[in-house]
């Protein structure tokens, strides 16, 4: 383990442990906003993101991504509550990675892949 | 009785039916469950009742493999033996343990774990455990702060945790009781020489530090001096038997093996994580007794066969530091405080090669956070090339000291890495942490830092029905001669992810049954 790798460690438990946890703001209904709102440590999950395109260089599309990440669950996001509705799904979603072992390993961290797929996405805003 | 060979008579000749070498936990079982039969039972320790130097030192050896500690610290000497400083923590191997397993060459006992349950039920009772239950849903629900994980994925065991019992201190006035039994302190075997035609042990050569010489002639021999010493006595009895007794296929030694620890990363745990039941030793009451029981994450038999995967546990520990570097820092700063130089030379070297590590406990340390160390806990796979021979240097007895060659192969890193990154995703799919998985783990290779061995010596003088694969039969009887038996964990054939002591301590009292039914008469007309 090294000093950079303590850093990444506080920056990433910093993003990971707080994604769920963003106080609801104003109903961010477009994909942008909900990215934006899910990830508020924004330096960081571009990092994370960038380390998660260098592996998967396959999924270097910002379309793609949006589609993994939030294709089938447009409809759910409507209305004043759209956000913690958001959040709610994709923690289900990263659940469920978690439980089935779709995870990958990005600098020794251990993350679900639409935590990882979320965060690349954050590199095309 | 108890006496000392250095009393006695030089030349002296002890004629017996059975004699036991080695009062370890092996050992003084033995003679324990043998107490009150018809057979006269002498029970041979190399030490005395107490630690002397110039005794342990007798287990000095060299190391050509994979790191590992000095030969005379990992084992004791002296009456007792190595229960004299074990931490007692137990648990039975797990019946796919003894199976013949197709991805793992070389796997599988000569029996099931049906035929040893009754002896591990008696040796729970001796090693002063408390109630034999394991794996029991129910009494693992009753531990507090059990993780849900999905029993598909991870299953949980627990071992249980002893006083610990010294067996020495423990169990010495019973075999001073017996009247069929005496204890020699102070008696080494330096050769065990069998007839002619080397398939009959007829006497054993001992020797004392201080040159005193004598004779056993038993008509029964148990060799129970441990996972190292048992492969260098055969090895050195070679007057007759040029290889070594029992080593006509060239197998005494070979398969060394210890169980192998792995720092494997750390989980930055959220805040209720350290609650957890894997991180403190739990005190349970079963059935009106108290037990102790520490929880750890496993690999369930069905994962284990379906990815082909050894049998591999983890130990989760919350601390502010996981790394050796601060691990060594920290041990080194508390030596230092109590004017204790001894081991700062490694001590700094530790440092030095994780440099990184220490700094970063440092600086946990001052901020007070904490990490759960994740520590892979395992079955190494048998490996022929693991060994143990003699080396060409003597100790003060004139008896060859050992080599240790110690190997590993990339099925026990496969396993552990397999083991640690679905405990990291249970542990996050329950939202107890986040893992972080130390690089070179990742890695399909053979390579290791840092393993960190048990110090549970086994495998040299391995079981099977087939004296092409194994030194002793089913029956603990060394292939070829008729009155050698071995006892301990050298028979061990595989060796599970369980310490060894209940093993070692149930082997032997199913060897005693064996050898309440063997007619001595037989071996007195031979």
């Amino acid at each position: 383990m090294t000093i950079c790798a303590i850093s990444r460690r506080r920056l990433l438990s910093s993003l990971i442990l707080t994604v769920i946890a963003v106080p609801p703001t104003s109903a961010m209904l477009a994909k942008r906003d909900g990215v934006t709102a899910l990830l508020p440590h924004l330096h960081a999950a571009r990092l994370i993101g960038s380390h998660y395109l260098a592996l998967v260089p396959q999924e270097r599309s910002a379309t793609r991504l949006s589609e993994s990440v939030f294709g089938d669950i447009d409809a759910a996001v409507d209305g004043p509550d759209a956000l913690a509705r958001l959040r709610a799904l994709v923690d289900a979603r990263r659940r469920r990675d978690f439980s089935t072992g779709d995870t990958v390993i990005l600098n020794g961290w251990l993350l679900a892949r639409t935590e990882a797929r979320l965060c690349a996405l954050s590199t095309f805003l | 009785m108890i006496q000392d060979f250095r009393q006695s008579d030089d030349g002296a000749v002890i004629e017996t039916d059975i004699c036991i070498i080695g009062a370890g936990a092996a050992g003084i079982t033995l003679a324990r469950a043998l107490a009150g039969s018809q057979r006269k039972v002498w029970l041979l320790e190399s030490g005395g009742l107490d630690p002397e130097p110039e005794t342990l030192a007798l287990n000095k050896g060299k190391i050509v493999g994979l790191p590992y500690a000095p030969l005379d610290q990992v084992r004791l000497r002296y009456f007792g033996g190595s229960t004299n400083h074990w931490n007692s923590f137990c648990r039975p191997l797990d019946p796919i343990d003894f199976e013949k397993r197709a991805w793992v060459p070389y796997s599988g006992w000569p029996f099931d774990r049906a035929a040893l349950d009754p002896y591990y039920r008696e040796a729970q009772e001796i090693c002063e455990l408390g109630p034999y239950v394991y794996d029991d849903d129910d009494i693992l629900r009753r531990i507090p702060g059990v993780a849900a994980f999905n029993r598909d994925r991870v299953t949980n065991i627990h071992w249980t945790i002893g006083p610990p019992t010294r067996f020495g201190q423990r169990y010495l006035e019973d075999l001073q009781q017996a009247p069929n039994v005496d204890v020699l302190l102070n008696a080494n075997v330096v050769e065990i020489v069998p007839s002619a035609d080397g398939q009959t042990v007829t006497t054993l050569r001992l020797k004392s530090l201080e040159g005193k010489t004598g004779t056993v002639r038993p008509k029964l021999v148990v060799l129970a001096c441990g996972g190292i010493e048992n492969p260098r006595i055969l090895l050195a009895s070679n007057s007759v038997m040029k290889p070594g007794l029992g080593n006509g296929r060239d197998l005494v030694g070979r398969f060394f093996a210890d169980h192998v620890g792995v720092i494997m990363g750390y989980v930055v745990p959220a805040a209720d994580a350290c609650q957890l039941g894997y991180n403190v030793p739990a005190s349970v009451k079963v059935g009106g007794r108290e037990s102790t029981m520490r929880l750890a994450p496993a690999l369930p038999a069905d994962v284990q066969r379906r990815e082909q995967l050894l049998n591999f546990h983890i130990m989760l520990n919350c601390e502010d530091e996981h790394s050796a570097g601060y691990l060594a820092l920290r041990n080194a700063g508390k030596n230092l405080v109590r004017g204790k130089v001894d081991g700062m030379g490694d001590a700094l070297l530790t440092i030095l090669d994780d440099l990184g590590g220490a700094a970063g406990g440092v600086w946990r340390h001052l901020n007070d956070e904490l990490v759960m160390g994740v520590e892979a806990y395992g079955e190494p796979a048998p490996n022929p090339d693991s060994r143990i021979t003699l080396d060409a240097e003597r100790d003060r007895l004139g008896m060859p000291q050992v080599r240790l060659d110690w190997k590993l192969s990339p099925r026990e890193k496969k396993a552990a890495r397999f083991l640690c990154r679905s405990v990291g995703e249970e542990l996050a799919r329950l939202n107890y942490g986040r893992l972080y998985i130390d690089e070179w783990m990742l890695a399909d290779d053979t390579t290791w830092q840092r393993p960190h061995p048990w110090d549970h010596h086994m495998g040299t003088t391995r079981m099977s029905d087939d004296p092409a694969t194994g030194v002793v039969d089913a029956n603990c009887r060394v292939h070829g001669i008729n009155n050698l038996y071995v006892a301990g964990s050298s028979v061990f054939p595989t060796y599970g992810a369980g310490p060894p002591t209940l093993t070692i301590v149930a082997l032997a009292l199913r060897l005693a049954d064996h050898i309440r039914g063997v007619d001595l008469t037989l071996r007195e007309a031979k």
